[in-house]
């Protein structure tokens, strides 16, 4: 909302200072955006008058100006088409700077332009700040002084201010309304807005019928005025438009936004000549026609408010006048009118054909209902005085009054919200002086103003004092919250999250955040089997549907970074995937991606490409910082297609997969356009921490044995595909109390040995707890060892 | 008959000379090996009488004291001569860099840093670790929340919503929903925070589609907006570390606060730096209020008596704030340059809350 000092003026008195009323306005909760004062820009600028001018010898768009500043006549190149011999204008003095503060910030010098001498420079109106973009140097009339401070000249007109409104202030969408809120506030003194009433001078002859009088339009009125002149605007209109954005169309219509922005009551005028018939407000029908103010054509849906004629539909009410009926240059009679339309109506036209008008924004937060007659008698008085004309009367097709709220309020209320000391007086008063009617009895009787229908409850007096009182003026006060019961499962799962991120940092990945989103294209690659979960309204199509695994972002930012020449990074997210919309298909996940080599080139060890035991050990990691160990899970050689067939595996919780891992399939990364090699891993953290027991505080007690281990190595052939976990596994079970551990030192694979064979090298430790064993025990263990594992994976020990 | 002293001194003599372990060996030999001097000296022996017998025999023994102290002394200092001189001829140039060849140093991302902060100081301030869904219904993020159909104030929500041909779902556009799950436990005094994922259907300088929010309730029943504004004070005070911050309570408006209120904090802006807790510019961080009724109503709190306080704050903000990232979209851009540049090392605490 743009207003400028001057048009608040109209309705308030006050001497204070511009600054004093921007934090007036901001501490009662009308927050200044932007202050546009080129009051304290332009000290420097005279007024200066243009004594001779001459072409200049050299150019010729520029001229020679012999210009009086009060004291000395200055020597100015000047290029504007209207300078001229005694123009009053505005001289920026050498020394003075243009635009302080902007980027296109300038000096001005004293220099020679094209051979002439200039001392100085005459301003156009843009150039002062005055105007977004203007033509030619700014012409003053005789009242302005040669050789003052053009400073002097800024009155309140020029100084805009512009302030937010949240949605709950409409009220305050108006000069008058923020004078009104400001007096409350004991800033200034109130101008009372005086409502004229005007006598008519015959009677409008135009059949009204409101068919929605008892829901979406409770009151709807018109008024003819006969023989105006749709003229331009006075200049004191034309200048506030100017300086607040409006657009200044004809004075007619000026007048309508003039009081929608000066008193928050929207209006309409139609050309009374152009209607055919009665005046029907009725709903649309779905897939009815209008063509609106703007020239569009809209099709219309069901149920929107429309005001018709025997032509069809001529306005939509509250949003957008129709072009048929619209008032122009040649309007001779003009219809005004003046109606309350529910918001709810409103917000849902608008929102569906998508057209913003000030109009629209004040009827959808809720206009004051009871402002209908206001409106008409306000812009009846103001065409008369503009264009002319003679009244009609007022024809009206309304329900009755429209019932007022009453709200019943403790006396201690306010000071028990707020946990202040603030007395019934100072509550009743700023109550009034926002325009309540308040009842003191043993409660507080309040019946808000009918401008006030975002006030409903007792809460919503607690803020109107809250904020008139001073947010600054509550004191702070501690307190302590008894404890509350907490959520350790959250907390929890929040402690775990993070040691993993810890953890993997450690290890040399980068954390990433990448969108919850994904897109379609790319996500296809890594989830061939699930529906997508579409947004509906997605912001681009690389965002279009809510990502089922992590890989597919992490992937494309890998591929961004590859384009920027790095090719050796590791990254992860750990955060939310979607398999469905309930809230408990919502999972955690953790996803590594490794890229090209373990090291760049160095002086010291051999390059080597990240592979399948990098990832895997970034799992066992991972496992390890949750106190579970690798080993006991199974690991199998399913996995996805995405991942290379032979070089990737899934960690298993009873018969279910909760981790994939691996060397991602060359075909995807070919297809994918990467010149990388990737290692990735995906798990499922929530799946996994169903499985997590937290440790108990108290360890348990420490074993170790006193007596000397022994080790004996094997090596076995066997077939390639035998996994050597299997083989650990059968080991173990030959003795789980004297084999403590089962370490592979060996995987051979090669020239020595038959193609489709293998060598495993296997060192077992053997300690028993209760004393040392004899090489004969010792001995029959390993017995037992290379008889059980050549019968059982057909090995043979080498 | 025998010159021991002789003895003595050359072999003594002899031990000093040796300069390597081979010399030594030889000198040792030469004395006391099969053949050596002393060897010819004991076999003299026999021919002695018993007193004579006695008094070479201590003497002999004496000796070979003195020598093998001596020996033993020389073979230390040639062995670690050697050593030294082994050692000088293994430098290395102590110039070149060492294993750790990773152009990068890993970071966490600057939000997880923040987000424990603010687990930290939240938490020792007495609230809760909570959170909820990413995918809510209409009611939690919306009706419950005293934001009816058709509410202007939806239109400030640039909702996401969720194709599923049946409810009206949508990704949630703040963290608020967190506060009526935990309302509808109806356990008082209650007392949460909220850290999550969000999201909004824009997209501009200031807007990324997806951001992240604190969300804190605390509801009793004697809780003020005056314990609101100390709670604040105090959290950002430790969360910028920084005790001259000053912090403005401006009136506002949410549909689910009332009264609300929105919260700047001073800053200067002079030298085109943000500077905190100097300066007289304001700078908005959150956006609180005392709880709307209507929302404790819809969560299913019968206790009229109940009453309390939220907030809801921006993460990519205050962490911008407080550590100078020039640009939100930075953030999900995955760029190595900046994880590396504003993330934070895994070491780096997060407890502010006893500094």
């Amino acid at each position: 909302m743009k207003f400028t000092v001057g048009w608040l003026k109209d309705y308030l008195e006050f001497d204070s200072s511009i600054a004093e009323l921007s934090k007036k306005l901001t501490d009662i909760g009308l927050e200044v955006e932007k202050i546009v004062n080129p009051k304290n820009s332009l000290g420097n600028f005279i007024v200066a008058k243009i004594t001779k001018k001459e072409p200049h010898p050299n150019a010729d768009r520029l001229s020679l100006c012999e210009v009086f500043d009060g004291t000395s006549k200055l020597k100015i190149v000047c290029g504007a088409g209207n300078a001229k011999k005694d123009l009053v204008t505005v001289l920026a003095p050498v020394g003075t700077i243009l635009n302080q503060g902007k980027e296109n910030q300038l000096k001005i010098n004293k220099s020679k332009i094209r051979g002439e001498e200039s001392n100085g420079m005459l301003c156009s109106e843009e150039e002062l700040g005055l105007k977004d973009s203007s033509e030619g140097i700014i012409e003053l009339n005789d009242n302005h002084k040669i050789g003052e401070s053009f400073a002097n000249y800024i009155d309140d007109e020029d100084i805009i201010i512009e302030i937010a409104i949240t949605p709950n202030r409409v009220d305050c969408a108006s000069v008058y309304g923020i004078a009104r809120d400001l007096f409350a506030a004991n800033f200034g003194k109130l101008k009372t807005k005086q409502i004229p009433k005007i006598d008519s001078k015959f009677e409008t002859k135009k059949k009204l019928i409101n068919k929605l009088k008892n829901n979406d339009c409770p009151s709807f009125a018109l008024r003819l005025i006969r023989n105006v002149k749709n003229i331009s605007s006075p200049k004191k209109i034309i200048k506030r438009f100017g300086k607040t954005g409006l657009k200044v169309i004809s004075s007619l219509v000026d007048v309508t936004n003039f009081i929608t922005i000066d008193y928050c009551r929207p209006l309409h005028v139609f050309d009374f000549d152009k209607i055919k018939g009665d005046i029907i407000i009725r709903h649309s029908e779905k897939g009815e026609n209008f063509l609106g103010l703007d020239g569009e054509n809209y099709k219309l849906d069901k149920g929107m408010i429309v005001i018709c004629d025997d032509n069809g539909i001529i306005s939509l009410a509250g949003i957008l006048g129709g072009l048929t009926t619209s008032c122009d240059e040649k309007t001779k009679n003009v219809l005004i009118e003046a109606a309350f339309f529910c918001s709810k109506s409103i917000i849902s036209s608008g929102r569906k054909l998508n057209i913003q008008s000030d109009a629209r924004y004040r009827f959808e937060r809720g206009i004051d209902p009871n402002s209908v007659d206001e409106g008409i008698e306000i812009a009846t008085e103001m065409i008369l005085k503009n264009c002319g004309g003679e009244p009609g009367t007022i024809v009206k097709d309304s329900i009755e009054n429209i019932p007022v709220q009453k709200i019943i309020m403790e006396k201690n209320f306010v000071n028990k919200v707020l946990g202040t000391d603030i007395s019934e007086k100072f509550v009743t008063d700023k109550l009034q002086k926002i325009g309540c009617n308040v009842k003191v009895k043993e409660n507080l009787e309040v019946y808000p103003p009918s401008w006030r229908q975002d006030i409903k409850i007792k809460e919503d007096l607690v803020e109107e004092v809250a904020r008139l009182y001073g947010l600054e003026n509550i004191p702070s006060k501690s307190f302590t919250l008894a404890n509350t019961p907490s959520n350790h499962k959250s907390s929890t799962i929040q402690l775990i999250r993070n040691k993993i991120k810890k953890l993997l940092v450690s290890r040399n990945i980068f954390e990433v955040i990448t969108w919850s989103f994904t897109d379609e294209k790319i996500e296809k690659f890594f989830n061939n089997s699930k529906d997508f979960l579409k947004i509906k309204n997605p912001i681009s199509s690389e965002l279009s549907c809510l990502r089922s695994s992590l890989l597919s972002n992490i992937v494309f930012s890998i591929q961004k970074n590859i384009d920027k020449n790095f090719n050796n990074f590791s990254f992860f997210e750990l955060g939310p995937v979607f398999f469905g919309v309930d809230p408990e298909d919502q999972f955690d996940h953790v996803c590594i991606v490794r890229s090209g080599k373990v090291s760049e080139k160095n002086w010291i060890e051999k390059e080597r490409k990240f592979d399948f035991y990098d990832i895997k050990a970034d799992l066992s990691a991972v496992l390890k910082s949750l106190d579970m160990n690798i080993d006991n899970f199974k690991i199998s050689r399913l996995s996805k297609p995405y991942y290379h067939p032979g070089k990737s595996g899934s960690l298993n919780i009873s018969n279910e997969p909760i981790c994939f891992f691996g060397e991602i399939n060359p075909f995807i990364i070919n297809s994918l356009g990467i010149k990388c090699n990737l290692v990735a891993l995906e798990l499922n953290l929530s799946k996994l921490l169903t499985y997590y027991k937290k440790k108990q505080k108290s360890k348990e007690p420490l074993i170790s044995s006193p007596y000397q281990a022994s080790k004996r190595d094997f090596s076995f052939e066997l077939k390639k595909e035998i996994l050597a976990s299997d083989i650990i596994e059968e080991i173990k079970k030959i003795n789980n109390k004297l084999i403590k551990n089962v370490k592979i030192f060996d995987n051979y694979e090669g020239e020595k040995i038959n193609d489709n064979k293998k060598a495993l090298g296997l060192e077992v430790t053997i300690q028993s707890n209760s004393g040392t064993l004899t090489d004969k025990e010792i001995n029959e263990i390993s017995e037992k060892i290379i008889s059980k594992i050549e019968q059982k994976f057909s090995a043979k020990l080498r | 008959m025998l010159n021991y002293d002789q003895l003595v001194n050359s072999a003594l003599a002899d031990l000093n000379n040796c300069h390597s372990l081979d010399l030594l060996e030889k000198v040792r030999v030469k004395y006391f090996g099969k053949n050596g001097e002393i060897a010819i000296l004991l076999k003299k022996l026999s021919t002695l009488s018993d007193e004579e017998k006695s008094t070479t025999g201590k003497k002999i023994n004496s000796l070979k004291q003195s020598f093998f102290q001596k020996f033993e002394e020389k073979k230390q200092s040639i062995e670690q001569k050697q050593i030294q001189k082994k050692l000088e001829g293994e430098q290395v140039d102590i110039s070149l860099p060492t294993r750790e060849f990773e152009e990068f140093n890993s970071k966490v991302h600057p939000i997880t840093h923040t987000v424990n902060e603010i687990i930290s100081i939240l938490g020792s301030m007495g609230l809760n670790y909570e959170e909820g869904p990413d995918i809510e219904n209409d009611f939690y993020n919306f009706s419950a929340l005293n934001i009816p159909q058709n509410h202007p104030a939806r239109e400030m929500h640039d909702t996401f919503y969720v194709d599923n041909g049946k409810e009206d779902l949508v990704l949630r556009t703040h963290t608020s929903p967190v506060q009526v799950r935990c309302l509808q436990k109806k356990e008082f005094p209650l007392g949460i925070f909220a850290p999550g994922r969000t999201y909004r259907c824009d997209s501009d300088i200031t807007h990324t589609p997806m951001f992240h929010q604190v969300e804190g309730l605390v509801v009793d029943y004697s809780i003020t907006f005056s314990n609101l504004k100390w709670f604040l004070e105090k959290f950002c005070k430790i969360f910028f570390d920084n005790n001259n911050l000053k912090l403005r309570f401006r009136p506002s408006y949410f549909p689910f606060t009332e009264p609300s209120a929105e919260v700047d904090i001073n800053c200067s802006l002079s030298s085109g730096k943000i500077e905190l807790g100097k300066g007289s510019e304001w700078m908005e961080i959150l956006g609180c209020g005392m709880v709307h009724p209507n929302v404790l109503e819809m969560s299913g709190v019968k206790d009229k008596k109940l009453q309390g306080f939220a907030f809801g704050m921006g993460i990519e903000r205050l962490s911008m704030l407080k550590y100078g990232m020039p640009d939100l979209r930075d953030f999900y851009d995955c760029n190595l340059n900046w994880l590396s540049h504003y993330g934070f090392s895994f070491l780096e605490t997060t407890d502010l809350s006893w500094r």
